[in-house]
């Protein structure tokens, strides 16, 4: 909606409120004089009660539909929409969770009712709001760039910068047809441009490395990036544009004339990952992307440890089962940085020092492995932990390294052995753990001392749970040992479990433990004990506070650790759990169907499956959001082969916000990164951040207006879950997402004169993305036996399906402990130790503590240790850079071990410069990422500073951005409580990389937000949330012109929750060597087939969007107009402000019991 | 310039009782007929008209009472031309409050009158049952919303945001202003307060807690804020059918209210007088 | 003034109309340690009752987190301050109610709060009562503390709006006992805005007229619970019936959670209102906080929640599980034999559930489907 649009909206709304559309006069009243109403006692009697029938007729509606709000929160409700008068007028549970059913019977309670939020109720406002995408609209600068024929510089190839004034520029509306067909020639023109030789001359010429160059094997198609965000949230229409990516083989195979066995796809990146979801060190201890329980199984815990997992406040839908196994019995122990929502329902409570849960985990598990309360049973038959390690290669001792004759032993538990050149079945057919022969002899075999026979003995990969058990072994856990190796040599051996026992010993006995995450000792001794006395009874829910650090990947091996050693893997109420983001996309394991047919060989008969063939390449974003480069320190690239990334030149994305609006590092992305990138294309329905950075934006349904069915689940509830498409009339001229994605493609079938593209997504033109719906439900072994037709129907009454699942509740390692089955690990067991050449130079082949890499108050990215025999890292100096190099490029492949009594005496190197805070960015009960998070109703109750009447005209919209702050820390720095202030990450390259040099964009770019005098956080720590709306050059220009304040983009109506900048102004993108190896052995996303390396969602980075150590200064006072104190402090009603009444008050003063 | 002299001297009346003009009038109100009925109390010729000072008293006769008394006393004129008859009210308020929101009031006044004259007059007290008494109100925000215009929601937060409202939605005027009122439940069960037609609004009473509108009002107000005070008219019919009381020659009582918004003033919480003789002269 | 009986003060006190109550009372338990202040009750009652103009503040429901959360700022400090310390003895109350407090020419003892104090509706959210320091550690009663409040009216058996309103405009109705402000009627004197001690009747800028929680009534007389109960995913609410003491009964569970087992109290008692919202006490904030909101049974209804966590035949549980399991109003209830059934006064059964969600096992492989049925797919 334009300017003019709202001054005639407020006009309308004027005349409501000032004539209240008169002619109600001469109404029904009483004759005069004797007429008159008294009322004696209204407790008893009152004379007329007729006007009651107003609010009985504003209850009343005309009829409902059900739709499926799906933001990436992981709960998916079936919501029921209420129309009147043709407008959806307010929005209710649908109470059919209590009916969904699975194909053998088995059915959800009513327990499982009422399934929504304040968010979804609150879609109303969103659905008819003023930030709707109402049409497809086109840049201005890009329209003129494609219309004045594409043109690039000789030498570089780049365009013009004139034409790419990204934020400042403005948008014009245009038809489908014209946004399409922009899109499509974009594409063409790019695709063609960095093909071959002359594509790669250009690339090199803009500065690419030869790597990534390299890496697009000369196809122009590499460099078109193309993302559906979190695409479980819509199995066909989200993940749609994947299928786009597989199409570009056609363009491909036009712009190279190459045929259909060279062709390459375009390049689709991550998603889980990116989204900082992934816990990287579940794959490194299981080979398995993440192991979790659906939330409802803490009902069969005893204990429950919610570990930097906000969960009543980003779980809300499945808060109940937390307090209601808490009524119960169940016992709640809450970790956080911070006396977080959920530490309000914890039995007890501990506040940690961020970034520091390896060290808190190593910490329980000392006093376990000292106070010999681990499960021995356990520990023998699952782990790694009595694995023989070589001291002289501190690789894992083979068996074949004793005996190099030995075959690897055969895999018949659950796994085989693919023979050479053997096709694997569909991954929705696989029933067992798929080897290449190659891999297998790669392994061999491990072994372990065995203390009855005296000697080394091999463990074959079958050998898990019941079957070691009857194995007869009896494994050593401690001490060392010599063997004889095949080629004669002596050399000494140590059981896992003995290494990581020296390694905690000497660094986290429960003192040293408290010194560096601040836990109290008595508090770890007690919590370790309390979870050793649990065994398959304690639940690890772990959030993504933990998981948003540097040093995530060691978070999950120390957990595992932990839970391993107390038998806490795997069972219904004992289970290691990671909770973020939505993911499992492999619950819909058959989904190739759709995201990889094979273009040249499209399936036009609607009953027969696909044939698939995958030409897309999977690439991890956090390249793009790390300068479009890899990581390469000094004279090294730390960036493994196979997860090398392609130049981006091109970028059309659905369905995310996060990857441009919202993604950290925002502003360095959008100075340095966005300009070398020739098309962006965004699917929305509400105008966010990215949609200001577009070239083209393609207007999309909400979820209320969805007419092709889609389809979802979630890793957190057992629902497989249908979008019904609903009866409401567009609201505006909008389409659906899998729509577009045809009419790009029919229009690239015009330009290409390849009929393939058109053919290839026949039934979506045709209204019946069903087939797809049911060919993914068939090949899928979660979803085989379900009939599109019938969740449809079901979906439209409410009602969601339970998936078919080994178990529901659904939990990982149940089939490793109740079946013994191995895990998708080289040795089949839970492996604490990664004896692979990146993790030993690296020094994690233990599980250590790093210091996180940006949030700490010591030297960044130090691993605590002291001496160690398996410390063998390379040093800054062995790439080439200097000791002391702590630049935030260099640190993050910076690999230096200290014992702690160093390293607390060496400051952040920005200490001395007045940074002095933790700055972390959660996510929170009022957004779901940002999705709903501007909705005026919900946004008013988005912290302290809401108000709808915007009092403060300096308010960037009903609320705003504040960041919490511990008061005795304000005070120092002369910050009253609501004052704003300045929040300024490193000078480096924060907010942006040359922000010295660009006065213009620093001034939005640097984060100025309210502060608020936070109890709840420890002194040095602050925090702000996530989901927020952040500054734009066009917010910024509403905020500083409009005639009432509002930081709204006054031609777009981008509404920002903050005046300047935004809470990722101070956070940036970070990669770890580990996350990047060609080494790793881990189970494929889809099916059971074990391969090795990069694997997008489960190998890969991740980045640490949680750090940023930041320095605070005030800005303006609080009061209104930027006088005094801010209201409710000038009147003595916030803390460190309190009257004497409020003081007595929140004492309990004013009663006495006598 | 005149216009100012003559208010300064009205205003005089008021203090002291003894200046140019036409003799104060002490003991009644005396509606002297005129050609033409004054309905704007800046007309020059309400300085020829006899004004009646009376004492403000605080109303202490039911709970919730007003706890201080800010104004003195009113003066009050009056004129008739036979059909209608007009009543000035004239009283000092340094603050001019022309709206109404969640603690903020606005100014008013009011005139009452017995249904029967006579012996018969009830309390001037809202009346007694049986014995009705009939009101004519004047509000400084019901003029401003009708006359100016005024939208009490931009008045009071002209810088407010809201997203969206349901009735926005709808797909014609019809439906718009139909669910507009859905969600103004006062408006949808016709509560005269909720949507104001004039300055003034007639009611009943027979007793405390009985004011009850009259469904058609037939007063007329005008009132004017100015150098610290509010000037307002209002005017009714004579030899009304509701109130026959008031007629030429009649000879009955009037009783008269203000309200002073910044004061809290509302509802029972008022300054009062009791009742005044009412003379309305014989048409000449 | 008349006399009445106010059963949660233990005696006797002075009200403006002679008691009358209805023929059945509206009533409501909210369990405050399931309360997860997700604000989806505040949103249900906005989007259905006050989304008109001049409604966009306010809120017939809302959460805030105590202590520092306050919706109107600072409404029960403020009103505190103005009663003073007073006192209990054994379940008297020995201090002035507010009708008892009133000043000369008051009907109540209250105060109308500022525009701007409606400003702010989630303020102090989250925030706890004492400073966290660097390795804090709490169990059992948390040293630094907070908890959150949902508030919607209290369809009071001594209503203070109704007592202060001049013209009688506000009445309860007999056949439920909901409080309404009659739109018709009101000419917006702000006097019940005023009188009402947890201020949750709110002004109306565009019509003019005072605006309140209607308990949904036109869904309790379809039999269906209200708005904020049924979008309650915290499910920590029962909407139902409450009997006085003397007549109470335990398969009702409003009066076994109230009058039987004594878990669930009055919001600020001393006020004098009789309440009908009634409260399941935080198990983790400190008792004198819990006795001054909730009055003296505090610390044993603590107590029992606490005991019967550790008592796995406690009823307790299976009742709070049902909770929300149902848009009906909940009249009846039994806990036996691992489950919880929800019945109308008539004895109809409306909804049925496991106290304990059980595990569903598939086999490893579906011969039918031929497919295997994993975990990790």
């Amino acid at each position: 909606m334009t300017l003019d649009d709202e001054l005639t909206r407020r006009r309308f709304l004027e005349a409501v409120g000032a004539l209240g559309f008169g002619a109600l006069l001469g109404s029904a009243g009483k004759a005069f004089g004797l007429g008159v109403t008294r009322v004696d006692n209204p407790l008893a009697v009152y004379p007329d009660r007729d006007w009651e029938r107003a609010y009985r007729d504003l209850w009343k509606t005309d009829s409902s539909f059900v739709f499926l709000c799906a933001p990436n929160d992981t709960h998916n409700c079936l919501l029921r929409a209420h129309v009147r008068n043709g407008v959806v007028v307010r929005i209710g549970p649908t109470f059919g969770y209590g009916q969904a059913t699975d194909l053998y019977g088995n059915r959800a309670s009513a327990r499982w009712d009422p399934r929504c939020c304040q968010k979804g109720l609150a879609l109303t406002r969103r659905f008819y709001g003023d930030r709707r995408v109402r049409r497809p609209m086109i840049r201005k600068g890009f329209k003129a760039w494609v219309d004045a024929g594409f043109p690039r510089d000789g030498t570089t190839g780049r365009p013009p910068a004139e034409y790419f004034q990204r934020g400042w520029d403005g948008f014009e509306p245009a038809d489908w047809d014209t946004a399409a067909e922009y899109v499509a020639k974009t594409l063409v023109n790019i695709a063609t441009t960095y093909s071959g030789e002359k594509g790669a001359a250009y690339l090199k010429a803009q500065g690419y490395e030869p790597e990534t160059i390299a890496a697009t094997k000369g196809a122009g198609t590499q460099v078109l990036k193309f993302r559906g965000g979190m695409p479980l949230l819509g199995i066909t229409r989200v993940f749609g544009m994947y299928r786009v990516a597989n199409s570009m083989a056609l363009l491909d195979a036009k712009v190279r004339g190459v045929g259909p066995d060279q062709a390459l796809g375009g390049r689709g990146w991550d998603n889980y990952s990116w989204h900082t979801d992934l816990p990287p060190g579940h794959t490194m201890c299981t080979g398995s992307q993440t192991v979790e329980w659906d939330l409802y199984s803490i009902e069969n815990a005893d204990l429950a440890v919610v570990w930097g997992m906000n969960w009543i406040t980003t779980k809300m839908p499945d808060g109940h089962w937390l307090t209601e196994a808490r009524a119960k019995g169940t016992r709640i122990v809450v970790i956080a940085c911070e006396y977080s929502a959920t530490a309000n329902k914890g039995d007890d409570v501990v506040v940690v020092r961020p970034g520091t849960t390896p060290a808190l985990a190593l910490g329980l598990s000392q006093v376990v492995m000292e106070e010999r309360l681990y499960d021995e049973a356990y520990v023998a038959s699952f782990t790694d932990l009595p694995l023989l390690v070589r001291m002289d290669t501190l690789q894992r001792l083979r068996w074949q390294d004793v005996e190099p004759s030995a075959t690897p032993s055969p895999l018949t538990n659950g796994a085989r052995v693919l023979a050479a050149g053997e096709q694997a079945p569909p991954p929705g057919r696989q029933t067992e753990q798929l080897v290449a022969e190659g891999l297998r002899h790669e392994w061999g075999d491990a072994t372990v001392f065995d203390r009855r026979q005296g000697r080394v003995v091999p463990v074959p990969r079958d050998l898990v749970g019941e079957h070691f058990a009857r194995s007869g072994l009896d494994p050593a856990l401690e001490g060392e040992y010599e063997v004889r190796l095949g080629d004669g040599k002596v050399v000494k051996v140590r059981p896992v479990f003995q290494l990581i026992k020296e390694y905690l010993d000497s660094n986290f006995k429960p003192e040293a433990t408290e010194a560096i995450t601040w836990a109290p000792a008595e508090a770890v001794r007690r919590l370790a004990r309390d979870i050793a006395a649990h065994p398959r009874k304690t639940l690890f829910g772990v959030g993504m506070g933990p998981n948003q650090f540097f040093n995530n990947d060691l978070k999950d091996r120390a957990i595992f650790l932990l839970a391993s050693l107390t038998a806490n893997v795997g069972f219904p109420g004992g289970n290691v759990g990671s909770y973020a983001g939505n993911y499992r996309v492999a619950l819909f394991n058959g989904v190739g169907q759709w995201i990889a047919e094979d273009p040249f060989h499209i399936e036009p008969d609607p009953a027969k499956p696909a044939r698939v063939r995958q030409y897309w390449r999977p690439e991890s974003a956090h390249y793009y959001n790390h300068e479009d480069h890899p990581l390469k320190v000094g004279k090294k690239m730390l960036t493994g082969q196979t997860h090398m990334p392609a130049p981006t030149k091109s970028l059309w994305f659905a369905n995310a916000n996060s990857i441009l609006g919202n993604l950290k590092w925002h502003y360095n992305v959008v100075a340095n990164v966005l300009p070398r990138i020739e098309m962006i294309a965004v699917n929305e329905w509400w105008w966010t951040a990215s949609c200001e950075y577009a070239d083209v934006v393609f207007a999309v349904d909400s979820w209320a207006e969805l007419k092709h069915p889609d389809m979802t689940a979630s890793v957190t509830n057992p629902f497989l879950q249908v979008f019904p498409p609903t009866p409401l009339p567009r609201i505006h001229d909008t389409r659906g997402d899998i729509e577009v994605q045809a009419l790009v493609c029919e229009k690239l079938a015009k330009l290409t004169g390849d009929s393939r593209f058109l053919d290839y997504f026949r039934f979506v033109r045709e209204g019946r993305t069903d087939v797809h719906l049911q060919r993914i439900l068939d090949a899928s072994s979660s979803t085989r036996g379900f009939r599109a037709a019938d969740l449809i129907a079901k979906a439209k009454e409410g009602i969601p399906a339970l998936m078919m699942t080994r178990t529901s509740p659904r939990l990982g390692g149940y089939e490793q402990v109740t079946d013994s089955r191995p895990w998708w690990t080289k040795s089949g067991r839970i492996e604490m130790y990664r004896d692979e050449p990146e993790f030993i130079a690296a020094g994690e082949n233990l599980p250590v503590h790093r210091e996180p890499v940006d949030s700490t108050f010591y030297e960044p990215n130090v691993i605590v240790g002291a001496p160690h025999p398996c410390f063998r890292v390379e040093g800054p100096r062995d790439y080439g850079v200097a000791e002391d190099d702590l630049s935030c490029e260099v640190r993050q492949g910076r690999n230096v071990v200290m014992p702690w009594t160093d390293l607390s005496r060496r400051p952040h190197p920005l200490m001395k410069d007045g940074y002095r805070f933790i700055f972390h960015t959660p996510k929170y009960r009022h957004g779901a990422h940002t999705t709903p998070i501007d909705t005026d109703m919900v946004a008013v109750l988005f912290g302290p500073f809401g108000d709808l009447r915007r009092h403060d005209k300096r308010m960037p919209f009903v609320t705003e951005g504040y960041v919490d702050i511990n008061p005795l820390d304000a005070q120092e720095l002369g910050i009253e409580d609501g004052d704003y202030v300045w929040v300024d990450g490193d000078p480096e390259d924060r907010p942006f990389r040359g922000w010295q040099k660009d006065e213009r964009f620093y001034k939005v770019a640097r984060m100025m937000c309210r502060a608020r005098y936070y109890a709840g956080t420890p002194r040095g720590v602050t925090r702000m949330w996530f989901n927020m709306y952040q500054a734009t050059p066009g917010s910024v220009r509403g905020h500083e012109t409009r005639p009432d304040g509002l930081a709204k983009n006054p031609d777009t109506n981008y509404q920002a929750m903050f005046r300047y900048g935004g809470h990722q102004s101070a956070t940036r993108g970070w990669l770890k060597p580990t996350w990047m190896t060609d080494s790793l052995v881990r189970k494929d996303l889809f099916g059971q087939t074990i391969g090795k390396g990069f694997l997008p969602d489960s190998h890969c980075p991740t980045g640490a969007p949680r750090e940023a150590f930041v320095k605070i200064t005030r800005a303006e006072a609080g009061g209104l107009g930027a006088n005094g104190l801010w209201r409710p402090a000038a009147v003595g009603l916030r803390p460190a402000y309190a009257t004497t009444a409020l003081q007595a008050y929140v004492r309990g003063d004013f009663i006495k019991r006598g | 310039m005149r216009r100012l002299g003559i208010m300064a001297c009205a205003v005089g009346l008021a203090a002291c009782g003894k200046e140019v003009g036409p003799a104060p009038s002490p003991t009644e109100v005396r509606a002297i007929q005129v050609p033409a009925l004054l309905e704007d109390p800046m007309d020059p010729a309400w300085a020829r008209v006899p004004v009646h000072v009376e004492k403000l008293l605080l109303q202490d006769q039911t709970d919730p009472r007003t706890p201080e008394r800010s104004v003195e006393s009113v003066s009050v004129q009056a004129v008739h031309d036979g059909q209608r008859i007009a009543l000035r009210l004239e009283w000092p308020d340094s603050t001019r409050d022309v709206l109404v929101g969640p603690s903020v009031f606005s100014d008013a006044a009011a005139v009452q009158v017995p249904v029967a004259a006579g012996g018969d007059v009830p309390d001037a007290a809202m009346g007694l049952q049986g014995r009705p008494v009939r009101i004519h109100m004047w509000k400084a925000a019901w003029q401003e919303a009708v006359e100016a215009g005024q939208d009490p929601l931009k008045a009071l937060y002209p810088n407010a945001h809201t997203d969206h409202y349901p009735f926005e939605a709808a797909k014609d005027e019809a439906s718009r202003a139909e669910m507009a009122t859905r969600y103004a439940p006062a408006r949808a069960v016709r509560n005269p307060v909720a949507a104001p037609q004039g300055p003034t609004q007639d009611l009943w009473a027979e007793g405390f807690g009985t004011l009850t509108a009259d469904p058609a009002t037939v007063s007329r107000g005008r009132g004017i804020h100015e150098a610290g005070a509010w000037h307002v008219v209002i005017s009714r019919p004579l030899d009304a059918e509701a109130d026959r009381a008031l007629r030429p020659g009649a000879r009955t009582y009037a009783a008269f209210a203000v309200w002073e918004g910044s004061h809290g003033n509302v509802g029972a919480r008022k300054m009062r007088t009791g009742w005044v003789p009412l003379v309305i002269e014989e048409g000449r | 003034m008349a006399r009445v009986h106010n059963w949660q003060i233990g005696r006797e006190m002075s009200y403006w109309y002679p008691e009358s109550r209805p023929r059945r009372q509206f009533a409501a338990v909210f369990d405050l340690n399931k309360c997860i202040a997700c604000q989806t009750c505040t949103l249900a009652c906005k989007t259905t009752w006050t989304s008109g103009r001049g409604q966009e503040t306010m809120l017939w429901n809302n959460v805030e987190s105590k202590p520092y959360g306050f919706y109107p700022l600072g409404w029960d400090v403020r009103l505190l301050e103005m009663l003073g310390a007073s006192e209990w003895r054994g379940g008297t109350y020995e201090g002035r109610t507010v009708f008892e407090a009133a000043g000369p020419g008051e009907r109540v003892l209250g105060f109308r709060p500022d525009d701007h104090d409606y400003a702010f509706p989630n303020l102090g959210e989250d925030e706890c009562a004492g400073l966290v320091e660097k390795g804090a550690h709490f169990h059992g009663v948390h040293e630094a503390w907070m908890f959150y409040l949902p508030r919607i009216c209290n369809h009071c058996t001594y209503p203070a709006c109704l007592a202060s309103c001049p013209r009688g405009s506000i009445y309860k109705r007999p056949e439920d006992g909901v409080v309404l402000v009659d739109q018709a009627r009101c000419r917006g004197y702000q006097e019940c805005v005023k009188g009402c001690p947890y201020k949750k009747v709110f002004f109306n800028a565009a019509t003019g007229t005072s605006e309140k929680c209607i308990a949904c009534f036109p869904k309790l007389e379809q039999g269906l619970q209200p708005q904020c109960f049924e979008n309650c995913i915290g499910k920590i609410r029962l909407q139902g019936w409450v009997s006085t003491p003397d007549v109470a009964r335990d398969d009702n569970p409003v009066d076994y959670l109230v009058h039987g087992l004594k878990v669930a109290l009055p919001l600020f008692p001393q006020f004098g209102l009789e309440p009908n919202v009634y409260y399941i006490p935080p198990v983790h904030a400190p008792e004198k906080f819990l006795t001054m909101m909730f009055g003296p049974g505090a610390a044993a209804a603590v107590e029992t929640y606490q005991a019967a966590r550790k008592d796995p035949g406690h009823p307790l549980a299976g009742l709070l599980a049902l909770f929300g399991c149902t848009p009906r109003t909940i009249e009846r209830f039994q806990v036996a034999g691992g489950e919880a059934v929800a019945l109308t006064a008539a004895g109809e059964e409306v909804v049925r559930v496991p106290v304990r969600e059980p595990v569903f096992v598939r086999p490893a492989f579906d011969a039918g489907a031929g497919v295997a049925r994993l975990n990790t797919p």
